[in-house]
């Protein structure tokens, strides 16, 4: 696990949260600055619940986040298959956003999600965006080797969910890790 | 049977790319987070480490089932593990293991003081599949731990005294298992602490120096009973605070006469530690380390424990201590030289020439034999006789008198000491003295060091 040099802290993502005067998406869950984070080139965790009310973990690529707020995960399909089946139906979602170099993360949730094949738009976002998180895990002291391999996809491989997150969490670990992000 | 098996996959487990640990709620709300660490248990069960109470704690104990992902970093393979929980642990041997490896984490990532280990959560891995790679094929392995583990184990038998056994014990880890700094401790079991018999790859020996029970991954591992190992060096297990601390335990500002240095490498980044076992308890401990991190894996605590086995069962078996084999040259002395030795009863150290040379049962030891010769002018010693002795109040198990006789015996070639031990026959230490001695006894009263 890469080094933080200034470990963030959920403390100060809740206060953030508290203070924020800016523009908000999703009913308020999001706000601007948290979008722009989510698709910023960092790891990008998923998880579901298949008919058994077992969890099902999944792997994200990247992330684009519409002027609603509605937040677009682009994944490799072939190994998310159980999880994108969970989705189709009808299970919940959880996505979770992590910046190696801070430990920044924060938990996004919401009760519907859909599935989509690729639009124009979500491969570039994907390239570029796993070309930044490589360049971080790179920076953070894995090697170029793991780092490409890590972020590597094939555009045919893609796949996308959507969903209109309900709520927010702040997951950077420390003292009041999970609690909601709220004004 | 779960394919593949756990332990095929360990590299994954040794918290080099953070996991990806899913969980749902009685309703199905599903929850996702990182973790630092999966730990492999054994090949039907990992345990993850329980840090904060949170969402994802109250799923596992509400629904006792996680899904995580989890990455050989050295293939980029992704495996996925469906878990039922089992139990947590929160104390105790795999406690202890979780929570070295955590503190490496966590210094390796900039976390110390957040990651603290509150439980190790064991779980059952109900399935294990890969769900993509492998994206490069695995690095060709350095070296062949199998072959280095049976020809140590046939080395190590050829030992025919217990000094030697320790120097062939760090020979075959230089030339088999090409680990460059490795010092063997012997449990004091009357002191619970551990004292340093042999070393290696050190710009000092460090025999005779101590580690307490419970310090760093040589006391923990002795303590608990099993290998510690880090990949990442923690403040939490450096010897250079462990000793800055026992010294402020002491109320002591700078180190005392009587405290030989610990040996270790400035700046370690990779530690492991194995106990040696000898009849069921915990009698030494094998430690190695490395200025590179994650020098030693899954694989290399096997292969080591191995040779710690060895060594133990040998350790058990009657080796003498003082033996045929070449021992290290003896200096050459002026005949007949005046030798001043002053002991101190508080502690049994022991001073020649003003020279701190040992203290502690090899301390007693010494001044019985030197204090016997004075008196008699006897110079052959039984082991027998030693063991027996009250005023040396040696525990019960033999190796005990064994390993101090190679401690003393070790301390006075380093020290250049003009008295040496040699052997005289089974089970028979002969005192060799080129000179007069002149004997100095401070009783308990005035026994307070000021040297």
């Amino acid at each position: 696990m890469p080094r933080a040099d200034q470990p963030s802290s959920p403390s100060e993502e809740l206060a953030e949260r508290r203070g924020w005067k800016g523009e908000t998406l999703a009913n308020g869950v999001l706000t601007t600055e948290l979008a722009e984070f989510c698709q910023s080139g960092i790891s990008v965790v998923l998880a579901s619940c298949d008919g058994g009310g077992r969890p099902v973990v999944a792997r994200g690529l990247a992330c684009r986040i519409d002027a609603d707020g509605r937040v677009r995960v682009m994944l490799r399909e072939e190994p998310n298959l159980p999880f994108l089946k969970a989705i189709a139906a009808g299970a919940s979602v959880a996505a979770t956003f992590t910046k190696p170099h801070s430990h920044r993360s924060i938990q996004l949730k919401g009760t519907h999600a859909e599935i989509f094949r690729p639009a124009p738009l979500d491969g570039p976002a994907a390239f570029m965006q796993t070309s930044a998180f490589r360049d971080e895990l790179v920076s953070v002291g894995h090697s170029e080797a793991f780092s490409a391999g890590y972020t590597h996809f094939e555009p045919h491989e893609l796949a996308a969910i959507e969903f209109l997150p309900e709520s927010a969490f702040v997951q950077t670990p420390g003292p009041s890790a999970g609690s909601a992000l709220a004004p | 049977m779960i394919e593949p098996s756990l332990d095929v996959i360990r590299n994954c487990f040794e918290g080099v790319v953070p996991a990806i640990l899913a969980t749902c709620d009685g309703d199905g709300v599903p929850n996702v987070s990182l973790v630092s660490q999966v730990h492999y248990v054994d090949c039907e069960r990992v345990a993850l480490s329980y840090q904060f109470f949170n969402k994802t704690r109250r799923n596992i104990l509400s629904t006792g089932m996680a899904s995580v992902s989890v990455m050989d970093p050295e293939t980029v393979t992704d495996y996925r593990l469906d878990l039922f929980y089992e139990e947590t642990q929160s104390e105790g041997p795999l406690f202890e293991i979780m929570k070295a490896k955590l503190a490496g984490i966590a210094s390796h990532s900039g976390m110390e003081g957040v990651f603290q280990l509150l439980g190790a959560d064991i779980f059952h891995v109900r399935s294990v599949s890969v769900a993509s790679g492998p994206v490069t094929a695995p690095p060709d392995a350095p070296r062949n731990l199998l072959s280095a583990v049976r020809r140590s184990w046939h080395e190590l038998g050829e030992a025919r005294e217990l000094g030697a056994l320790f120097d062939r014990t760090l020979d075959c880890l230089g030339r088999y298992f090409s680990i460059e700094h490795a010092i063997i401790l012997v449990r004091d079991g009357t002191a619970e602490r551990l004292y340093t018999v042999a070393s290696m790859g050190y710009a000092r020996s460090g025999i005779g120096s101590e580690i307490a029970l419970g310090h760093g991954v040589i006391g923990v591992a002795a303590r608990e009973g099993v290998p510690i190992r880090i990949g990442h060096m923690s403040a939490d297990y450096s010897y250079g605070a462990t000793l800055r601390d026992q010294a402020l335990d002491h109320g002591l500002g700078a180190p005392e006469a009587t405290q030989i240095p610990y040996p270790g490498l400035p700046a370690p980044e990779s530690q492991i530690a194995v106990p040696v076992m000898v009849g069921g308890r915990t009698a030494g401990v094998l430690f190695a380390e490395s200025p590179e991190p994650m020098r030693f894996r899954y694989d290399d605590e096997d292969a080591l424990s191995l040779v710690a086995a060895r060594l133990g069962e040998l350790m058990g078996s009657g080796l003498e201590a003082v033996g045929a084999e070449p021992g290290p040259s003896r200096p050459s002395v002026a005949a007949a030289q005046a030798i001043h030795i002053r002991h101190y009863a508080a502690d049994n150290s022991v001073f020649v020439d003003h020279d701190y040379l040992i203290k502690g049962v090899a301390g007693a030891i010494f001044w019985k034999l030197v204090a016997e010769y004075d008196l008699t002018g006897r110079t052959e010693f039984t082991n027998r006789e030693l063991r027996l002795d009250p005023a040396l109040r040696l525990p019960e198990f033999a190796e005990n008198l064994e390993a101090r006789l190679v401690l003393l015996q070790r301390r006075l070639c380093e020290r250049d000491c003009p008295i040496r031990l040699e052997k005289a026959g089974r089970g028979r230490l002969r005192l060799c003295v080129p000179g007069t001695l002149s004997l100095e006894d401070i009783p308990v009263a005035g026994g307070k060091l000021t040297a």
